[in-house]
């Protein structure tokens, strides 16, 4: 099942801007950290992708990495794109999409809360579902919860 | 001049027009809403975490108590997701069955956001109204799947049982009386002066500005976006359909109410087509008794009752998820909730609350 | 003309003053269930294999079957549901290849303290069970459902 549908010459065309980005089969882009900001920029503000709507943000405790997913989609011509960013284990960290999109705010506070992947370049990155004392992150893999049953 | 004062006024957690455990902390000058803090959580389950510990069937039940308004919708995007990840072909009578439900599913969720939004503005008659005609959508799911509330009905490869056979009939009874329903909340509520008053121009949501916030669903058509999958980017047997998407003008509260209303008309029309069109034939598809998918990742969408309902689906290839998120509409129209209060009256935060209508369930997860 | 929409509604409602009661008087009187309906569970002891599709089947692990061995057979000897857990989701039920675990009609199932609420379903002694193992259980244990 394809990742994102876009004509594969919009592909060609990113990949010409931006060669550190990998595509996979399918379809779903991998972008290095630090062109995150100015990768999502050109697909939100070029006209041929006019990706105005980020649609999803979250993220994946793997066992080597933290993947975060962004799924944006384009009313204009009704593309939809996965892009994925690959973080180190240790103090994960990722540049903030809150300045293109309002609706990442949000998303960005609960992933931090859920996984504790620091956005930066943002302000009020507080915990949103949890209460502000809560130790630990409960959607990394390793994490330990007391109480439950049996 | 005179000297003011900030005031902070703490709503809820237990407030009723937060539909919800809900807590907004409103900083106001006089009665000028200056900042709207939404604080949420209350309701939080921790679904994404428990899925983890659940095989892709038994997750079903849970994705009931996300929008526990409109279950089969939650249903029916978990169990497509996994079906696009396995690559299973439901049979064409399921997928009839699944839009039945799930347009009988937005009408009673619809039913609720205006029978309470009637509520929130001071009017409780038009509630019961909306309530009475909402109590035979749960019978009609009764029929079909045992529950009222919480559905488990959707099943990974198609429905867990073909509709019993009083189904279809109970159900032209209600296509035929509910047009009439509706008129009867249009003169109830819609039509109602004082209803009108405090909800026209008021909370007006600018299109562009609605996009970039990631609001979806009705919230986002009253503002003049056309933006429903099911047109945009048909899935299920939606293409076979002939309604309309309804779009408001102004954006405003009133225009995101009657956004649901001429809604419920569009989803009974796609009802009866539904049920003129319904084939024979098996409910549910080939699929093994252990499902494991293989691994890769899967993100699908539907058009919910509240928006653009999501679930991001990873599997390692063993049997349970590696991991589950849900999109969910009420969270993120909620983001938007304290630009859309400033600088309007304290009054007019329950009308514009009541507008974007959330659900805590989905909200905290 | 302000207050036409205001009456509109009042005749609404006033039409509603003639039409059928609904309230059902519900302690004596009770609306028709569906067939379908989830209400208690049942256990058909006759039918059970004790083969434990039924708890795995449980997202919450609600069920908790006890079996003992006799004669190279397994047989029930007891089958609880912590219903305190229970979604009522129907998925034991539709795990269930004969058919021995079913949904009643009975929804009241209130109770005044929360050590009442797990519903025993059965509780026997193993030499009991064999009797009934013997009589009611036979092709079902040979197939081998086991999983």
């Amino acid at each position: 099942m394809p990742g994102s549908s876009i004509p594969s010459t919009v592909i060609d065309g990113l990949k010409d801007k931006f060669p550190a980005i990998e595509v996979s089969e399918n379809l779903t882009i991998t972008v290095p950290e630090a062109e995150l900001l100015s990768f999502m920029r050109e697909l939100r503000d070029n006209p041929d992708y006019d990706f105005n709507f980020l649609t999803n943000l979250t993220a994946v405790d793997y066992p080597d990495n933290f993947t975060v997913i962004y799924n944006l989609v384009s009313f204009k011509y009704g593309y939809t794109l996965m892009a994925k960013v690959n973080l180190g284990k240790d103090e994960p960290a990722v540049s903030s999409l809150t300045s293109l999109w309002g609706s990442a705010d949000w998303q960005e506070r609960e992933v931090y809360d859920l996984f504790g992947i620091i956005f930066t370049g943002r302000h009020n990155l507080t915990r949103i579902l949890l209460e502000d004392g809560f130790a630990g992150y409960p959607l990394r893999k390793d994490f330990q919860w007391v109480g439950g049953r049996e | 001049m005179l000297r003011t004062e900030e005031i902070t006024l703490n709503m809820g957690p237990q407030h009723p027009s937060t539909h919800g455990v809900f807590h907004v902390v409103l900083k106001m000058d006089h009665e000028v809403i200056t900042e709207a803090r939404p604080i949420c959580g209350y309701l939080h389950r921790g679904i994404e975490k428990l899925a983890e510990a659940r095989t892709y069937t038994q997750f079903i039940p849970y994705t009931d108590r996300l929008d526990y308004l409109a279950a089969m919708l939650n249903n029916t995007g978990y169990v497509q997701a996994v079906e696009k990840l396995m690559e299973i072909e439901v049979p064409e009578r399921a997928e009839y069955i699944r839009v039945i439900c799930c347009e009988l599913s937005r009408i009673a969720s619809h039913l609720i956001a205006v029978g309470t939004y009637s509520v929130d503005i001071g009017g409780i008659t038009g509630f019961m109204y909306c309530l009475r005609d909402r109590e035979r959508i749960m019978d009609l799911f009764e029929m079909v799947c045992g529950s009222r509330l919480t559905l488990s009905y959707m099943r990974i490869g198609g429905v867990a049982e073909d509709l019993p056979d009083e189904f279809i009939p109970a159900l032209c009874q209600f296509l035929d009386e509910m047009p009439s329903r509706l008129d009867e909340y249009d003169g109830l509520i819609t039509g109602n002066e004082i209803f009108q008053a405090r909800t026209k121009h008021v909370g007006l949501l600018d299109p562009g500005v609605a996009i970039n916030y990631g609001i979806s669903g009705p919230n986002l058509r009253a503002s003049g976006v056309f933006w429903d999958l099911r047109k945009n980017r048909p899935y299920s047997v939606y293409d076979r359909f002939d309604f309309e998407v309804p779009l408001g003008k102004r954006g405003d509260c009133f225009d995101r109410f009657t956004c649901r209303i001429k809604e419920m008309r569009q989803s009974l029309k796609i009802i009866r087509q539904a049920v003129e069109q319904l084939p024979e034939g098996p409910v549910m598809a080939k699929v093994p008794k252990v499902l494991k998918p293989p691994a890769g990742d899967v993100y699908h969408e539907i058009e919910g009752a509240k928006g653009i309902l999501g679930y991001y689906v990873v599997s390692d290839g063993s049997n349970k998820p590696y991991r589950i998120h849900v999109r969910r509409p009420s969270f993120i129209n909620l983001g938007f909730l304290n630009e859309l209060c400033k600088g309007w009256k304290i009054a007019d935060v329950v009308a514009i609350l009541g507008s974007l209508d959330i659900v805590l369930g989905e909200v905290d997860c | 003309m302000f207050g036409q929409g205001l009456l509109k509604g009042l005749q609404i409602t006033l039409q509603e003053l003639f039409t059928k009661k609904v309230t059902v008087q519900y302690p004596e009187e009770s609306l028709p269930l569906a067939p379908r309906f989830h209400g208690e569970f049942v256990l058909d002891v006759e039918q059970c294999i004790a083969c434990s599709l039924c708890a795995n089947a449980c997202p919450n692990k609600v069920i908790e079957i006890e079996t003992a061995k006799l004669d190279k057979k397994r047989v029930l000897t007891g089958y609880m549901m912590r219903l305190q857990y229970c979604l009522f989701c129907g998925l034991c039920v539709e795990a269930c290849n004969k058919g021995a675990i079913r949904f009643s009609q009975k929804f009241e199932m209130a109770k005044y303290f929360r050590d009442q609420i797990p519903l025993i379903l059965y509780k026997g002694e193993p030499p009991v069970q064999e009797e009934q193992g013997n009589t009611g259980i036979t092709a079902g244990e040979a197939e081998g459902t086991e999983v």
